[in-house]
């Protein structure tokens, strides 16, 4: 994998928009924000420690590096599918304060087993520094959209329903490129 | 945790490969190349294939085959494993008892008169008695091998393409009939025979052929799957090794694209167990002679690595593969101790077995697999 493709792997995995509307409605932006930064840090910890485990987890588990790109390409594959015909996630209870960083924003929103596998497949490929600054920037772009108003939205409920759809086939495109990758590496 | 386990289980099981020794991989090569004397019959012919489940001996023949296995034995003779010139002298011996000859370019073929004449016979035969030569030093061969080649040659069409039968009827080859392995067995013939005889003309018709193989084959014969063809990474190692030859950049682009054919049919097949959920997500283990296979052609590619720079990418991993196919081809060889419980011990030990069969290419293959991981630098 390139450094780019992983980092448009993850962009497009996270799939910020579709994340909106799940986001803690908080009395005010700040701590709307905040939260998100501390679920957001809190998974970042998590996928930058599978990226820096990950070729010694993958020996541990006997599987090469060129294997783990066709199972993250293919798990990645089901997730776009679903982002694709699945209805986005919506506001569910949160825990209450900072707690919220860790129910939802963290679980179930931005810890998910396709970014799981996608940390460890980068790892192995293209090193610690590469898959944590596409982590990153994809946590980022969470982080921005929670700072953008909940009420008026920034972007009217249809455009938004399309940029997540169309965020979802770049993933089946980008998960199929991940697949065959894998498939064609020795 | 439910979606970690179908990963686990469905998409990415445990690779193993086993790490054999260089005793054992030799070991493991002169038990087959054992089962190949303990089962030639007086004329120079192999058991073709034996059901272990039935105890049953297959009263076919194949040609090609019985080329294939003489190179097999050359290559471990040129490793000094006992026995190996001297069964492989024997086979060689019933192929030369079995030549057509013919017109126009005086050629010879490997086969039976008045049958279609297969390429692939002739080729691998050609190949055979230049390892011999290479082995031997005897130049005895040296005009057989010349109208061996001049009949390969008459297979090979303008655009490159090789015609996988010749016709006895016609006296000339048949018109749009290819074979999925011909073509490499040609190529890596003509490839060997200007490597022997630098003079004679044969580079022409093998760069004829390895430009079609490079860019062509797939689209014209066999567009999806791809084809993991160990002959022409053979052939490509051979020509990479021409004096003052440099393989084409269409060529390179070919060799790795087998690598990773190669790589990914290793790394499903080191997937495999004999048993459990594996095998039913993953099937059973691959015949002798398909695991072997991969190991020729991985091991072939890693030699072609080893002398152009332009493969140093791989090199590594090729190195891993090759090994890991070594160390399957070692861990499911069937063992004297295991052959004792088995109806006839001596058709069983030293062979490799897929749902009870083993056939004759099952042992030339992984010999000759086990062969280019023992050493891939030579």
């Amino acid at each position: 994998m390139s450094g780019a493709l992983v980092i448009l792997a993850f962009v497009v995995a996270v799939n910020p928009a579709r994340l909106y509307g799940a986001l803690p409605r908080a009395d005010d932006r700040r701590s709307r924000v905040l939260v998100t930064v501390l679920g957001g840090a809190g998974s970042l910890a998590v996928y930058a420690a599978l990226a820096a485990v990950a070729e010694s987890l993958l020996d541990w588990l006997d599987v090469a590096p060129a294997s783990m790109r066709i199972a993250a390409g293919l798990v990645l594959l089901v997730a776009g599918g679903r982002d694709l015909v699945g209805r986005p996630p919506a506001a569910e209870p949160a825990l209450r304060g900072w707690q919220a960083a860790i129910v939802p924003v963290a679980i179930p929103l931005l810890l998910r087993p396709e970014l799981a596998v996608l940390a460890i497949a980068a790892g192995a490929d293209d090193g610690f520094v590469a898959t944590v600054v596409a982590a990153t920037l994809a946590v980022l772009l969470v982080v921005i959209s929670a700072w953008a108003p909940a009420e008026p939205a920034p972007l009217p409920a249809r455009v938004r329903d399309w940029l997540v759809r169309l965020t979802a086939v770049a993933l089946i495109a980008v998960a199929a490129a991940i697949a065959v990758d894998g498939i064609l590496a020795v | 945790m439910a979606v970690a386990v179908v990963v686990r289980v469905a998409v990415v099981p445990p690779e193993r490969c086993p790490s054999p020794s260089v005793q054992e991989r030799r070991a493991a090569a002169a038990a087959a190349v054992g089962w190949l004397a303990r089962n030639q019959e007086t004329d120079g012919t192999w058991l073709y294939q034996y059901d272990a489940g039935a105890d049953e001996i297959s009263s076919d023949y194949n040609l090609v085959r019985h080329a294939g296995v003489t190179l097999s034995l050359y290559q471990a003779a040129g490793v000094g494993l006992d026995r190996a010139e001297r069964v492989a002298d024997r086979g060689a011996d019933y192929a030369r008892d079995h030549l057509v000859d013919g017109e126009p370019a005086e050629f010879a073929a490997f086969g039976f008169p008045g049958a279609r004449l297969e390429t692939g016979a002739t080729a691998l035969l050609t190949a055979a008695l230049l390892e011999r030569r290479a082995v031997t030093g005897d130049r005895s061969d040296d005009r057989l091998l010349a109208r061996l080649g001049n009949f390969l040659v008459g297979q090979v069409r303008d655009d490159g393409a090789v015609l996988s039968l010749w016709d006895p009827q016609t006296r000339a080859p048949v018109p749009d009939h290819y074979d999925r392995f011909a073509t490499g067995e040609a190529l890596w013939a003509l490839a060997r025979l200007h490597r022997a005889f630098p003079e004679a003309g044969w580079d022409e018709p093998a760069r004829q052929v390895a430009r079609y193989v490079a860019t062509d084959r797939d689209r014209d014969e066999r567009r999806f799957p791809y084809l993991s063809d160990h002959w022409s990474a053979y052939a490509f190692d051979e020509m990479a090794r021409w004096p003052g030859n440099r393989l084409d950049e269409p060529e390179i682009e070919y060799a790795r694209r087998q690598a990773g054919i190669h790589g990914v049919q290793v790394r499903y097949e080191s997937q495999r167990r004999d048993g459990g959920v594996t095998e039913l997500v993953r099937g059973p283990y691959a015949p002798g002679s398909g695991l072997g296979t991969l190991g020729e052609g991985i091991g072939a590619l890693g030699r072609l690595a080893a002398v152009d720079a332009r493969l140093d990418d791989v090199a590594s991993d090729l190195a891993d593969r090759a090994e890991c196919v070594s160390g399957m081809l070692v861990d499911r060889q069937v063992t004297a101790a295991e052959a004792q419980s088995m109806a006839q011990p001596d058709l069983a030990r030293g062979a490799w077995f897929h749902r009870d069969l083993t056939r004759m290419d099952d042992q030339q293959h992984a010999i000759s697999a086990l062969l280019v991981a023992q050493d891939p630098a030579q």
